[in-house]
């Protein structure tokens, strides 16, 4: 049976922390582990960002991590440990704003659950962006209408 | 009856939370009106109902139906289009 953590880390006081997910999701039983950092990249749509500050919704951002690490495990097997962390509040360009470790018997299951829990997260976490460009100006990014379960993710083919 | 509206994403420039005065046996869905029309009173050129058309609302643990029924002293947060990770 693996192991599951899901949480949510304002990052001015506690920086996300790419080893602790490794740790955490490695077992003996693995075969693999497999690591997702999300990290704010310095242009967007043409403009050149600074950086960006994570509003979240807390205890429901959480409820939905481990909601989605749940199906996971339905999909790819109990033996899945799971680790996601994402971040609240401000980052600079190269910031690491989301933690996702998986730890599986074997690569695929590893690959898989790690691809279904960031694209779950971006459609269906109470997660929102502001950037702050290099020209002063802010802006709130577009976003996608929420969604509430993987079949309305599947109608939204996001895969920037 | 009253309602608090916590706010989130673009919503934040209304301040951290919104008192919404609405009818007794509103459903959430009844109540977008009256959310807009308080938005409009707080920033008159408030004109994002496309945004607000595609909020959900939720509590701290699951979005909520359109259909659901509010009651007196109800927190709820208003969650526009997310862009998470």
């Amino acid at each position: 049976m693996g192991r599951v953590f899901v949480d949510v880390w304002n990052v001015t006081s506690k920086p996300l922390n790419v080893m602790e997910g490794l740790a955490f999701v490695t077992q003996p039983s693995n075969g693999a582990e497999s690591l997702f950092v999300g990290a704010v990249r310095e242009f967007n749509q043409g403009k050149s960002v600074l950086g960006v500050s994570y509003d979240v919704f807390e205890p429901l951002a959480r409820q939905s991590f481990a909601d989605i690490c749940k199906e996971a495990q339905e999909k790819w097997g109990e033996a899945l440990s799971l680790y996601v962390v994402h971040g609240k509040g401000r980052l600079k360009v190269g910031g690491i704003s989301v933690v996702i470790a998986v730890g599986s018997p074997h690569r695929d299951e590893a690959f898989k659950a790690s691809r279904y829990l960031i694209e779950q997260i971006k459609h269906r976490s109470p997660v929102w962006k502001l950037e702050h460009y290099t020209d002063g100006d802010s802006e709130w990014t577009q976003g996608c209408e929420l969604c509430t379960d993987e079949d309305q993710v599947k109608e939204h083919h996001h895969y920037e | 009856m009253e309602i608090t509206i916590q706010c989130f994403g673009l919503f934040r420039s209304f301040g951290e939370q919104i008192k919404l005065s609405i009818a007794e046996g509103d459903r959430i869905s009844d109540m977008r009106k009256a959310l807009l029309d308080k938005l409009q009173q707080m920033d008159a050129s408030f004109n994002k109902l496309d945004l607000l058309g595609s909020a959900r609302f939720a509590s701290e643990t699951e979005i909520l139906q359109e259909s659901m029924p509010l009651k007196e002293g109800m927190a709820i947060a208003i969650i526009p289009p997310v862009s998470g990770g």
